[in-house]
């Protein structure tokens, strides 16, 4: 079990609105025994940007429990920008037909773990 | 119908139809698996197993019985077809051919290979037992085709609870797509709070999905048993989504549908059988026998048109003119009958060229063309073998290694080509390869090694890769299992001869070689074209001859004559049958230019006397040994004719002057 990092991967940058843009990496699980820490992380990273830039390349596993936290990340009042989706984040993606709707592409090479 | 018969039907419907499922299973390995070909595997497997328990056959329905459960599944796609499956079911085919040749041969079935029975039962069953562990969780992206396969609504409402309680919503979901294909997938969120508010260990999704798979909704339900508890599951038949185009269905209309769907299938069945029907099964006796009777009748017919001709009565003579038509009608149609595609021979080729290869661990192509060209049925049977064997060369000998292969420059996989079609009455089966060629040096070196050929003699081509034809011969390096004893070329040679065929070769070193088998349209009746020397009647067929002309006066002692500027080589017939011409001096002789494949040759005779029709009779056993006579037939007036075997009489004089030239 990976105890999830946020990992800001680059400091704070500004979009062209001017808006402040938080960058992050989720690294490790998301399933249900991160749920609860990932949250907390999830919404100080919101309190202190004007919106978010998620890099979901390092998450190794993820579970329903994630999945509810990214779609009600999405639904938050603030812009969030999701990309790179790991090999199992495209996994449930497909699986749920999700990509529209977190507005990411499918990985071209499905090849890798 | 007695049950003798019946059974012979038997023997016959299960022999084809394992043919048809070992070019479907080849098909499915070169082409990929479609419905269409796992059909027919199941229907084999079916069939058989029907039949067998119609006449007990315990044997081979409790083995069938395994296969088509297997197939079931395959067929509804709970198991992934795999080539070691096909593998499987090759042999499972030559076990089950076996035993079907075992019951032609004898009244009680016997297994002939226990040991084999049982591997194959129990690979059969790992398959079966492993479906219900593992097949299940299979990932399937491809889409069903089945057409028993149903839309599926599945509403998903669950319990807030049931994440904690261990359970993850989204395995289920990955569950389903293993049964079918998910069409549709909907994310209900509107229970969802804001993430601020949110009890992350809490469920708040609920999902609708549309799947379509062939299952019963019993077993979707039994899918999602684990989470039927305290949640609000449901599944029914769907609207079909917009996006597949079938009719909107409840449980009613699915009914009709199932309805319609069985209408049309038997109607495809009854499209099936009627092709069937107007096809009459007829023992291969009897028509031999109308064979022999129409023979009889083209010879009495000669005679009678014989002795009209020495009559003064027109009429007579226009009678027996008309009725010589119509026999010849009647032989034509008869001999029709016993016409059958060559595809019979062939349609084995592909497995024993896939399994060769595989031995040999060599990439090998075969192509076949003109599989419904048509000969006589009896040289069917006999043709066989020496293709197979030409083939079996080609792959050992002519196609090389993967590695040699690249090393020239060549493509990995080797191709042979199987092309048969007719010409100017005769059929021609050509088989090429794009191996290494014959090496004329390596051949030329080993000949006289053997002590086939003197040193030093003149040959040409065709004559060098004929040498591989001698009884004896073989340049392998290497015995294989396969071919490479010495023993088999010169065999091929006799089989196609037999047949009243000839066997040309050409190669081209490091590009490949190219066999050609000419053989006659049918054995027992021919064209024919009567000479005689002396008082000795001779027939030769008359495909072969291109034109008949005087004998040109200044031939000289070599046996050569100048044709109109080209060069003829001839044998004088009487010489070849030590014959008394009976020509005076003044009289010319008669020059009968004969094709024989690409050459040319002469046969000197006393007189041309016309065309005929010959029933070709076999040659009793004083005449047998006599090389150069294909057989006897009747004449007109009652008088016996020989035929002339020319490829064999041209073959055998060419041999006397390569030893005379050494």
């Amino acid at each position: 079990m990976n105890t999830p990092t946020l990992l800001n991967t680059a400091p704070l940058s500004f979009s062209a609105q001017g808006e402040k843009v938080q960058h992050l990496c989720i690294k490790g699980d998301m399933t249900i025994y991160q749920a609860a820490e990932l949250k907390v992380y999830l919404l100080q990273q919101l309190a202190q940007a004007d919106a978010l830039d998620v890099d979901l390349s390092a998450v190794s596993e993820i579970d329903t429990t994630g999945l509810q936290l990214l779609i009600a990340l999405k639904g938050n009042a603030k812009p969030v920008h999701f990309k790179n989706p790991s090999h199992s984040v495209d996994q449930l993606f497909s699986l749920l037909k999700l990509h529209d709707f977190f507005a990411i592409n499918a990985r071209v090479n499905d090849g890798s773990v | 119908m007695n049950l003798l018969e019946s059974r012979g039907l038997l023997i016959q419907e299960a022999t084809e139809l394992l043919a048809n499922m070992e070019l479907a299973l080849l098909e499915i390995e070169e082409q990929g698996v479609n419905a269409e070909r796992i059909n027919e595997v199941f229907r084999a497997a079916h069939t058989i197993k029907g039949s067998s328990g119609l006449f007990g056959l315990d044997l081979i329905v409790s083995f069938t019985h395994v296969m088509e459960s297997l197939l079931v599944r395959v067929r509804n796609q709970d198991i992934e077809i795999d080539s070691a499956m096909i593998s499987l079911l090759f042999h499972c085919g030559d076990y089950l051919a076996a035993m079907i040749e075992g019951l032609a041969e004898e009244n009680e079935l016997q297994d002939p290979d226990p040991a084999q029975r049982h591997i194959l039962l129990n690979d059969l069953k790992r398959y079966l037992t492993q479906d219900e562990s593992t097949s299940k969780t299979i990932v399937r992206n491809d889409v069903i085709e089945t057409s028993r396969a149903e839309f599926w609504q599945i509403s998903m409402r669950l319990s807030q609870n049931i994440l904690r309680e261990g359970l993850d919503p989204v395995s289920f979901i990955y569950y389903l797509r293993g049964m079918g294909e998910l069409v549709q997938v909907q994310l209900q969120f509107e229970q969802l709070p804001l993430l601020a508010e949110m009890e992350s260990e809490l469920c708040y999704l609920g999902f609708d999905i549309v799947l379509h798979a062939n299952a019963t909704q019993h077993e979707i339900q039994q899918a999602l048993e684990f989470i039927s508890d305290n949640n609000e599951i449901t599944v029914k038949l769907a609207a079909v989504p917009e996006i597949v185009e079938k009719e909107p269905g409840n449980n009613v209309l699915e009914h009709s549908r199932e309805n319609s769907s069985a209408v049309i299938a038997s109607r495809n069945t009854a499209q099936k059988i009627k092709p069937e029907q107007s096809i009459l099964k007829v023992d291969a006796r009897k028509l031999d026998q109308l064979i022999d009777a129409v023979g009889e009748l083209v010879i009495r017919s000669a005679s009678g048109r014989h002795f009209s001709a020495g009559t003064n009565s027109a009429s007579v003579r226009e009678f027996m003119e008309e009725i010589g038509q119509y026999v010849e009608q009647i032989r034509e149609r008869a001999l029709n009958l016993r016409m059958a595609p060559i595809n019979d021979v062939f349609q084995r080729f592909p497995r024993v060229v896939r399994d060769t290869a595989n031995e040999l661990h060599k990439k090998i192509e075969l192509v076949i063309n003109g599989a419904d060209t048509e000969i006589d049925k009896s040289m069917l049977d006999k043709l066989g073998d020496p293709l197979m064997h030409i083939l079996r060369n080609a792959m050992d000998h002519g196609i090389e290694s993967v590695n040699d292969r690249r090393a020239a420059g060549k493509t990995e996989q080797g191709l042979i080509r199987l092309d048969a079609f007719h010409e100017s009455g005769f059929v021609v089966i050509d088989i090429y390869d794009d191996g290494k060629g014959l090496d004329q040096q390596k051949i030329l070196a080993k000949a006289i090694e053997r002590g086939l050929v003197e040193k030093n003699s003149a040959f040409s081509e065709q004559e060098i890769f004929m040498l591989i034809f001698e009884a004896g011969f073989s340049t392998a390096e290497k015995v294989t299992d396969l071919s490479g004893r010495g023993v088999g070329m010169d065999v091929v040679r006799r089989n196609i001869e037999e047949l009243r065929g000839n066997i040309e070769i050409n190669s081209t070193l490091g590009e490949g070689t190219h066999f050609r088998i000419r053989l006659p349209l049918t054995l027992s009746i021919i064209d024919g074209f009567e000479v005689a020397v002396g008082n000795s009647h001779f027939v030769i067929p008359l495909e072969m001859i291109v034109e008949c002309v005087d004998m040109p006066a200044t031939s000289g002692e070599k046996n050569i004559v100048n044709l109109r500027g080209s060069v003829l080589p001839y044998i004088r017939l009487g010489q070849e049958f030590s014959l008394e011409s009976a020509l005076g001096k003044e009289c010319r002789e008669c020059l009968v230019v004969l094709q024989v494949g690409q050459q040319y040759a002469g046969i000197v005779v006393d007189r041309l006397i016309g065309e005929l029709q010959a029933v070709i009779k076999p040659l009793n056993q004083m005449l047998r040994s006599i090389d150069g006579l294909a057989g006897s037939t009747i004449l007109g007036d009652g008088s016996v004719a020989l035929i002339l075997d020319v490829a064999a009489l041209l073959y055998k004089s060419k041999k006397m002057n390569v030893n005379l030239a050494a």
